[in-house]
């Protein structure tokens, strides 16, 4: 099993074009034909294989900033997020999500089903409907292998050095470290802007599935467009994101004629205060 | 005496980051809502001016606690990032150089140990450094997988919203984009 994942994890990092490699008696040209038979080799990875590089990920990211010490709090954003993974294409994934404890304004997601959003923008939501806009928009992205496919890429331009240190490593048990890493580098450098643009067109459709008002991923990008975007509380974001304007000018285009009458669906703001207004008496 | 006082206010700072700070003069630089607490859901009760001096009270997170001067007097929330803080010298407000101001009168200290202790204490960030150092946390990770949700808990929620299930296709991306968004009509899982 732990052999087949190593050649699985190899063979995704791989370019599709055959070469010759001599790395550590393993026959790459082999190991390449295998992946032209599939359509993509993001395909090779099996769902246990991205939700185990997801953990790793998730792990890591928790390192960077753990949980909101508020159990009502963490239970709530599963049940919301649960309830919209459900209406998705991927509705038994192991799905997973939290609010980490920084006050910078962020949200992220790991492959296998993670989503995170900061305490900071959780803060900022002024109803349900705009936290499962920001969840649905997260979803979208494990739903698509957004980041397996951006750590595919990365490999393929040239981060030929992390493969063969994979190579050597496997003797060690520690293969993941380097696709773990690889797949940290992301949250700095952030996706493909095509990825964010097509998260929000598929965000809004799952939030408005779900029964919620669909333009609640809409009302957070206005709260951002709002702010100050020379903030340090929003720098990372921005670098990672394309501007707010973007991405509403998108999706009003994308919307109109769609949603009609779907702005009636709830936006359920009480439930959603409550949790903020504990969050801001809770003393640490 | 004193000084044992102010030394264990200093380290009670350290350990309460967003808490109760004390006082400092800001000037708001744009016109922005007084909020009755530290949410962008909460009332606003008064638009603040551009150009008003107001005493800073506290900290939370991305927001001040602020007392506007007399004769209204009147005190509030208002976004961090609409105040410029007294002593701050940078030309474009930013948030760290602010609360600096706000902890240099603390600590006392050139511009720049004051940036350095906001960055540490004064919100709790996540930037590209912190992801870099960031070292996998096993532990947090089973207390998050302890917070899952079950199916059922799921819909109770959504039930208790009136939330209600519809169908509905992905939008299909414009001809500039060229990703597909796997638009579809299959029969979605709680379609039974």
């Amino acid at each position: 099993m732990r052999v087949h994942l190593h050649l699985l994890l190899l063979v995704a990092l791989l370019p599709t074009g055959a070469m010759a490699f001599d790395l550590g008696g393993l026959d790459l040209n082999k190991l390449t034909n295998i992946v032209s038979k599939g359509k993509d080799a993001v395909t090779t990875i099996g769902e246990p294989q991205e939700i185990e590089m997801g953990s790793g990920i998730a792990s890591t990211l928790l390192g960077a900033a753990p949980l909101v010490r508020d159990a009502a709090l963490q239970k709530y954003v599963n049940k919301v997020g649960l309830w919209l993974a459900l209406h998705t294409e991927r509705p038994d994934l192991p799905w997973h999500f939290g609010v980490i404890d920084a006050d910078t304004i962020n949200a992220f997601a790991a492959p296998g089903g993670y989503v995170f959003v900061t305490k900071g923008l959780f803060m900022t939501f002024r109803d349900e409907a705009e936290l499962a806009g920001v969840l649905a928009h997260e979803i979208s992205h494990v739903l698509r292998r957004h980041h397996l496919q951006a750590i595919q890429k990365g490999a393929q331009m040239g981060l030929m050095g992390d493969i063969a240190g994979m190579v050597i490593q496997q003797k060690t048990g520690k293969d993941l470290d380097a696709f773990i890493s690889t797949g940290m580098q992301l949250y700095s450098r952030g996706l493909d802007k095509e990825d964010e643009f097509e998260a929000d067109r598929m965000g809004v459709v799952i939030a408005a599935r779900s029964g919620y008002d669909p333009n609640g991923l809409k009302g957070v990008l206005l709260t951002l467009e709002n702010m100050n975007p020379t903030d340090d509380a929003l720098s990372l974001m921005f670098k990672t994101h394309p501007p707010p304007k973007d991405r509403l000018a998108r999706l009003d285009s994308l919307m109109a004629g769609h949603f009609d009458g779907l702005e009636h669906q709830p936006q359920v703001a009480k439930r959603l205060l409550s949790m903020q207004q504990s969050l801001l008496h809770a003393r640490r | 005496m004193g000084r044992l006082l102010t030394g264990l206010l200093a380290l009670a700072l350290l350990w309460m980051p967003g808490l109760s700070i004390a006082a400092d003069t800001g000037v708001v630089f744009i016109d922005t809502p007084l909020h009755t607490a530290p949410l962008y859901s909460a009332r606003s009760t008064a638009t603040v001016r551009a150009n008003t001096q107001v005493e800073v009270i506290s900290s939370q997170g991305l927001w001040l606690h602020v007392k506007l001067p007399p004769p209204g007097g009147h005190t509030g929330w208002v976004r961090r990032f609409d105040v410029r803080l007294a002593g701050d010298t940078a030309s474009r407000p930013k948030s760290s150089s602010g609360l600096g101001s706000l902890f240099g009168g603390l600590f006392g200290g050139g511009s720049q140990r004051k940036t350095e202790v906001t960055a540490t204490i004064g919100i709790r960030g996540l930037d590209t450094e912190d992801l870099k150092a960031a070292k996998p946390n096993p532990a947090e990770l089973e207390r998050m997988k302890k917070y899952t949700a079950t199916r059922a808990q799921a819909e109770a929620m959504a039930r208790r919203a009136r939330l209600k299930s519809r169908s509905m296709d992905y939008l299909q991306a414009t001809a500039a984009n060229t990703h597909s968004s796997g638009g579809t009509t299959t029969k979605w899982p709680w379609q039974n």
